[in-house]
């Protein structure tokens, strides 16, 4: 019996654990590039439950043992990596990927990381960078007073005040087989790993959209995330019920003799 | 009368061993590949009643089973509602079959298709057990990543490797090892099921009747409590009462 009640404990740990990652995901509805976590379960060892006092036919030479599951755990917490909600925000230099591909940006210490998060800025020099002040591996902007046009598929043009038109290249995207296996490296950006793959440069494919004004923000959908939550609970409760029923069944056992 | 003591004492054994596989159904509600248990119970062999009366010879009236035992575990191997997640590496059978993967204890089977690439590009369950093909483990190269109906890899569109998928004549005698893998002692046959990309197999736990097996368990229980008491006071009125003056 004890066992029965660690297998409902077990679950409502899962489903703790489970609505742990619903909650991070709710916390970062509004966070720039933020792509939410999902819990995937696994169920535990099944025991023999001959030999221990129990009712069971004993079992013959080569016949399957009769046997009980464990309990459920907590077998990964995996990111969805689709698109999130994009936000107009109307700024210049605020850049969003739509469909796949990441934006590539120069670390300090020479080496590449990739980044969905397209708040950029102008610096000192005239570079265009992350808002921790990453470069891009763009020509530098030019001076005088100008306004920046990035078209859908990568083209970046500068019109200055006086209206010359100064092509300025076009960007290229970093392109993944496997983007959930880049390494997370924190403030948004990402390094390539083994398991994601080498890092194709590219100019934007097909299915890429770059669009200018607008941000991508969190893939977090609150209605997903809310039956999520109930789903949770409703678990929970059936495991409480559970757990309630052994407890009833030894209360009968224990109140056997008065 | 003692004898009908442990008769009823099997009888909640059973129900608490039906109680607990029952559990751990409810406890995989969100499994991926999980297929439900249930316990089966039968009576133990029956065994001759002889009546024995001071006025007539013993006879043989027929038979009695003693004791209900717990048989065995049947799996329930009908279909999880497949859900859409979009990964290239997440895959889900429909229809009869099993994916095979490669743990120390050897080759295990598993409905259970999240799949994910570890640092050596080396398909692998979750849990790190890599995915067999015809010709072993799968090391993927680069390349966008399509998986076919019949288990087929493409890489980039040509053809890369051939899944390893099996189907075995009796599914009863597969063993649960846990973490959605199973034992098998049988030959593997041809597959023909459908495998598909982007979706995996929820679990196949039905709610409604696992609380109503839940109710049927905890109230048989009750019951068998409750014949295990009356089996008690006439043995105490035996023991106690008859013959005294």
């Amino acid at each position: 019996m004890l066992r029965a009640i660690s297998n409902a404990t077990s679950a409502l740990l899962a489903q703790q654990q489970k609505l742990d990652v619903t909650a991070h995901n709710i916390a970062n509805l509004n966070t720039t590039g933020f792509k939410k976590k999902e819990l995937l379960f696994r169920d535990l060892i099944y025991q023999e439950i001959a030999g221990r006092g129990r009712a069971v036919v004993p079992t013959a030479e080569n016949q399957k043992p009769v046997s009980s599951g464990t309990g459920v755990a907590m077998l990964a917490i995996r990111p969805d990596l689709s698109d999130g909600n994009y936000l107009e925000t109307g700024r210049e230099l605020d850049l969003a990927i739509s469909g796949p591909g990441y934006f590539r940006v120069i670390l300090p210490d020479g080496s590449e990381a990739y980044t969905r998060a397209g708040d950029f800025r102008k610096d000192s020099e005239g570079f265009l960078v992350t808002a921790q002040g990453y470069q891009l591996p763009l020509q530098q902007l030019p001076a005088e007073e100008h306004s920046l046009k990035i078209t859908a598929d990568g083209y970046v043009t500068a019109i200055t005040a006086g209206g010359e038109i100064v092509d300025l290249g076009r960007l290229e995207l970093a392109y993944f087989d496997n983007p959930a296996g880049l390494l997370n490296l924190g403030q948004n950006l990402f390094a390539s790993s083994p398991a994601s793959g080498p890092a194709r440069i590219a100019p934007p494919q097909e299915r890429t959209v770059i669009r200018q004004g607008y941000l991508e923000n969190a893939n977090v959908e609150l209605s997903a995330e809310m039956t999520s939550l109930l789903t949770s609970q409703r678990n929970f409760a059936l495991m409480s019920r559970s757990l309630r029923t052994f407890d009833e069944m030894m209360d009968i056992a224990n109140n056997m003799r008065r | 009368m003692i004898r009908g003591l442990y008769t009823a004492a099997s009888g909640m054994m059973v129900h608490l061993s039906q109680q607990e596989t029952i559990a751990n159904n409810l406890s995989n509600s969100e499994t991926t590949g999980f297929k439900f248990d249930l316990a089966l119970q039968r009576a133990a062999a029956e065994s001759e009643v002889v009546r024995i009366s001071s006025q007539r010879r013993p006879k043989i009236i027929g038979t009695m089973a003693l004791q209900t035992l717990t048989d065995s575990i049947y799996t329930n191997f009908t279909e999880g509602v497949n859900i859409e997640t979009g990964r290239a590496l997440d895959l889900a059978i429909t229809g009869r079959g099993f994916f095979a993967v490669q743990t120390p204890q050897g080759v295990r089977y598993t409905r259970s298709g999240a799949f994910t690439l570890d640092a050596e590009r080396f398909l692998v369950t979750e849990q790190g057990h890599r995915v067999l093909g015809m010709q072993g483990p799968l090391q993927l190269p680069a390349g966008d990543l399509k998986v076919l109906e019949g288990g087929q890899i493409l890489i980039d569109g040509q053809f890369f490797a051939q899944l390893r998928l099996a189907d075995f004549a009796d599914l009863q005698a597969l063993r649960k090892e846990g973490a959605s893998l199973w034992a098998a002692e049988q030959e593997e046959l041809a597959f023909t099921g459908a495998v598909r990309q982007g979706f995996l197999e929820g679990s196949n736990m039905q709610v409604a009747e696992e609380m109503s097996r839940m109710i049927t368990a905890l109230r048989l229980y009750e019951s068998n409590q409750r014949v295990l008491q009356a089996q008690d006071q006439l043995t105490g009125k035996a023991v106690n009462e008859i013959g005294t003056l």
